[in-house]
């Protein structure tokens, strides 16, 4: 791998690989993202990756209330433009959302429930996250405001 | 957000019957929003990541906030839990009465306390693992 300098105005691409604005280039999985102009290392703002805050913690839950929560402790949510989503079919948005729960769970986050697992709406995103997290063995805590991993006391 | 015409019907609805609108909030993804109208009962109309939800609270608690099977086992008749927003609007609509005489004082706590019970057993078929 190997830098080239090119003199005068470019064309750049802003690239979603995977609905996410950072990914792996080449054999060496060479870790990139999205920059602003003669400001190395500063990221771009972006509108449409599904997740793009790192503080250990994800919301999960209804419209609002996983919205107001997840603002209000600055902690990272599934969320996606509503242009890019009302494109996608239902299987593409199911692998998206489940792409996004892999990397919570990946990522070893705390998941905040910020509504009640018992009040899932019928027939809702969330209720769908739910039991795919009950597949991988997460369970409420007794207060029901989070999920606990599995093997955690 | 983009209201469709079955909810449309809805707002038509719950303007003819007397409730006026509280608020309305869009949000920054999916297309998610909440329309909010109260006189007596509440109705929240939700767009959650596309999906369209119709829900009913009373003013003494106003965060507890009922889906339509809920509200529609609660009188009595029975159905699928997942219904599309004809379905719900349906229901809101047909059994409007009986949802209002439902939060009425004097029963409101005893329908607080059966709408409560029935979440939980619709849980605990939803997610047997965690609620036993």
């Amino acid at each position: 791998m190997s830098i080239t300098s090119r003199p005068g105005l470019q064309a750049v691409y802003n690239l979603e690989i995977d609905l996410e604005h950072v990914y792996y280039v080449s054999t060496s999985a060479l870790l990139v993202h999205n920059s602003y102009p003669n400001t190395p290392g500063k990221k771009a703002p972006s509108a449409s990756a599904p997740a793009k805050r790192a503080t250990g913690i994800t919301v999960l839950g209804h419209y609002p209330e996983y919205v107001n929560v997840s603002e209000a402790m600055g902690a990272r949510r599934f969320q996606i433009p509503e242009s890019v989503w009302n494109r996608m079919t239902d299987a593409e948005r199911w692998a998206a959302n489940q792409k996004f729960l892999d990397r919570t769970i990946a990522h070893g986050d705390q998941i905040i429930l910020a509504t009640p697992a018992g009040n899932a709406r019928p027939g809702s995103w969330f209720k769908r996250e739910l039991e795919y997290l009950m597949g991988k063995g997460y369970r409420p805590s007794a207060d029901g405001t989070r999920l606990i991993p599995p093997g955690a006391p | 957000m983009e209201i469709p015409e079955h909810i449309r019907q809805v707002i038509g609805f719950l303007e003819s019957v007397g409730l006026s609108r509280k608020a309305m909030v869009k949000g920054n993804g999916f297309g998610s929003g909440v329309i909010t109208y109260q006189n007596g009962v509440r109705v929240r109309i939700v767009n959650d990541r596309g999906d369209w939800f119709i829900e009913v609270s009373d003013l003494r608690q106003p965060n507890e906030w009922y889906d339509l099977a809920l509200l529609r086992d609660l009188l009595g008749d029975s159905g699928p839990d997942v219904l599309g927003a004809p379905e719900q609007a349906a229901i809101l609509t047909s059994r409007w009465d009986a949802i209002c005489s439902v939060f009425e004082p004097a029963c409101a706590a005893e329908s607080h306390r059966r709408l409560q019970r029935l979440r939980e057993e619709r849980a605990k078929r939803w997610f047997p693992t965690w609620y036993k």
